[in-house]
C-alpha cells in the first residue's frame, strides 16, 4: 500500500510519463502499480529459494539467519532505491536471488547486497550477462561466510574500490579486480553456471572468444572476470579490520 | 521499530557499504553488414574460435532469438555493430574472425547433429581486422 501511494504521489508530482499512459492521473496510477508490484517483490524475495538445489527449506532459513544481517540490508536497501529512485522489474524467479533492475545503475555497475541484486536496465537472473555470474558469485559468497560476510567481505571489497579510484586505476582492472574477495566471487559464479552447457568460462575469464550475445546489452562479453589473485602489498591495508574502516572515513 | 531502523541503517554505515562493481560495457568500434544477394533467407554466425573450423556454436546457435538476429533475408542486408575490433585486437594477428552462412530451410529441415557432421554450410569467410578493413566491413553473398 506503501509503495503504491508513494508511487502514485511520484508521478503526479514530477509530471513523469509512465510507460503507455498520456495522463497524468494514467501515469500516476501505472506508476503506483509498479512501486507496489516492486514492493511486493521484494517482501517476496525474502522467501525465494533455489528449488533446483536441495534443501530449499534451508536457503531460506539461512537468508533469516546466517545471512540475516545482509539479507536485510539488502532488502532494505531495494526497498530505498523503489522509494527514490525507477525500478523496472524485480525478478525473484532464478537461483533464489532477487535481481533487480534499476535506473539508477546505469553507467554505474552493479551492486549486491547478500541475495538482492541490483543493477542497470535490463539486468536479468540469466548468465549470458557476466556481470551477473560475477554478483552472484558474491550471493554464493554471502551464503558461506554468513555473519561475517560484511566485514570481511564487504567492507574490504568498498575500500579497495576507493583504493582503485584513489590511484586512478580506471574500473579497478589493476588492483580491485584481482582481490581475493573479487577473484573468489568470480570462481564461485564461474563454477555454479560451468554446469550449464553454454556458459563460456574462458569468455568469461579472458574476454575474448566469445559465443553468445549478452542480452542486456546486445552485444558480446569483453569484460574479463579473473580467476587467479595477484598480490599487492595494499592487499595488508584492504584486508585488515578497523584499518580499512579508517580509510573509508578519512580518504 | 524506528529506532531499529535507525540503528540498523547507523549499522550498514559503519561496516561499509558493499562494494559496487562498475560497469566495463564496451561500446561497439564498427558495424558489419551482411548482405544477401540470393533469393534464399540466410541465416549468419560469427565465430571466434579460430583456428578450430567445426561447428562448435552449438546449442546457442539454435536459440529462436538468437535465430531471429542471424537472419538476413533474401535480397536485403542487415547490419551488426558490435566490438569487433576490440575483440580482434585481443588476439594475435593470424586470428581470423570467422563468419559461417547457414541457409535457412537447412536449419528447418536436419537435425543440427547432421548439419555438423556433413559440415552443412553455404560459406565460410575466415577475415582478419585487416581483411575486414579492406572489405569496408561489408560482405556480400554470394
Amino acid at each position: 500500500m506503501a509503495g503504491f501511494i508513494k508511487g502514485f504521489v511520484k508521478a503526479a508530482f514530477n509530471n513523469q510519463q509512465e510507460d503507455g499512459h498520456h495522463t497524468w492521473f494514467g501515469s500516476a496510477w501505472g506508476s503506483a502499480n509498479r512501486h507496489a508490484g516492486n514492493d511486493a517483490k521484494l517482501w517476496a524475495g525474502l522467501f525465494t529459494a533455489d528449488t533446483r538445489q536441495s534443501g530449499w527449506g534451508w536457503q531460506i532459513l539461512s537468508k533469516w539467519t546466517w545471512e540475516g544481517l545482509q539479507t536485510f540490508g539488502g532488502f532494505l536497501t531495494a526497498q530505498t532505491f523503489n522509494m527514490t529512485s525507477q525500478i523496472n522489474h524485480v525478478d525473484n524467479s532464478k537461483y533464489g536471488v532477487s535481481v533487480i533492475d534499476c535506473e539508477y545503475f546505469n553507467d554505474r555497475g552493479a551492486m549486491t547486497i547478500g541475495s538482492y541484486m541490483m543493477g542497470p536496465r535490463g539486468y536479468r537472473a540469466d548468465y549470458h550477462d557476466h556481470l551477473f555470474v560475477h554478483e552472484f558469485g558474491h550471493t554464493l559468497q554471502s551464503k558461506d561466510w554468513g555473519l561475517f560476510y560484511l566485514s570481511l567481505i564487504a567492507l574490504p571489497s568498498i575500500t579497495s574500490g576507493k583504493w582503485s579510484d584513489n590511484h586512478n586505476d580506471p574500473y579497478g582492472t589493476k588492483y580491485h579486480d584481482f582481490r581475493w574477495f573479487e577473484v573468489d566471487a568470480n570462481q564461485r559464479g564461474a563454477d555454479f553456471f560451468g554446469n550449464y552447457a553454454d556458459f563460456n568460462k574462458d569468455n568469461f575469464e579472458t574476454g575474448k572468444k566469445p559465443t553468445y550475445i549478452n542480452p542486456r546489452t546486445q552485444n558480446y562479453n569483453t569484460s574479463a572476470y579473473p580467476l587467479n589473485a595477484k598480490f599487492d602489498w595494499s592487499d595488508l591495508l584492504i584486508n585488515c579490520p578497523g584499518v580499512n574502516l579508517m580509510y573509508d572515513i578519512f580518504f | 521499530m524506528k529506532l531499529f531502523y535507525i540503528g540498523f541503517f547507523c549499522c550498514l554505515l559503519l561496516s561499509g557499504c558493499p562494494e559496487m562493481d562498475k560497469l566495463k560495457d564496451d561500446p561497439n568500434d564498427a558495424t558489419l553488414r551482411i548482405i544477401n544477394g540470393t533469393s534464399r533467407d540466410i541465416l549468419f554466425c560469427p565465430s571466434f574460435s579460430f583456428p578450430d573450423t567445426s561447428l562448435n556454436m552449438g546449442s546457442w546457435f539454435l536459440n529462436e532469438q538468437e535465430q531471429e538476429i542471424a537472419l538476413v533475408r533474401s535480397d536485403s542486408f542487415k547490419d551488426y555493430p558490435r566490438q569487433w575490433k576490440l575483440l580482434l585486437s585481443k588476439e594475435n594477428p593470424d586470428f581470423r574472425l570467422m563468419i559461417f552462412l547457414f541457409e535457412k530451410s537447412t536449419l528447418e529441415t536436419t537435425p543440427w547433429d547432421t548439419i555438423v557432421k556433413k559440415y552443412l554450410v553455404l560459406k565460410r569467410y575466415d577475415l582478419s581486422l585487416e581483411d575486414l578493413e579492406k572489405k569496408n566491413w561489408t560482405i556480400t553473398y554470394p
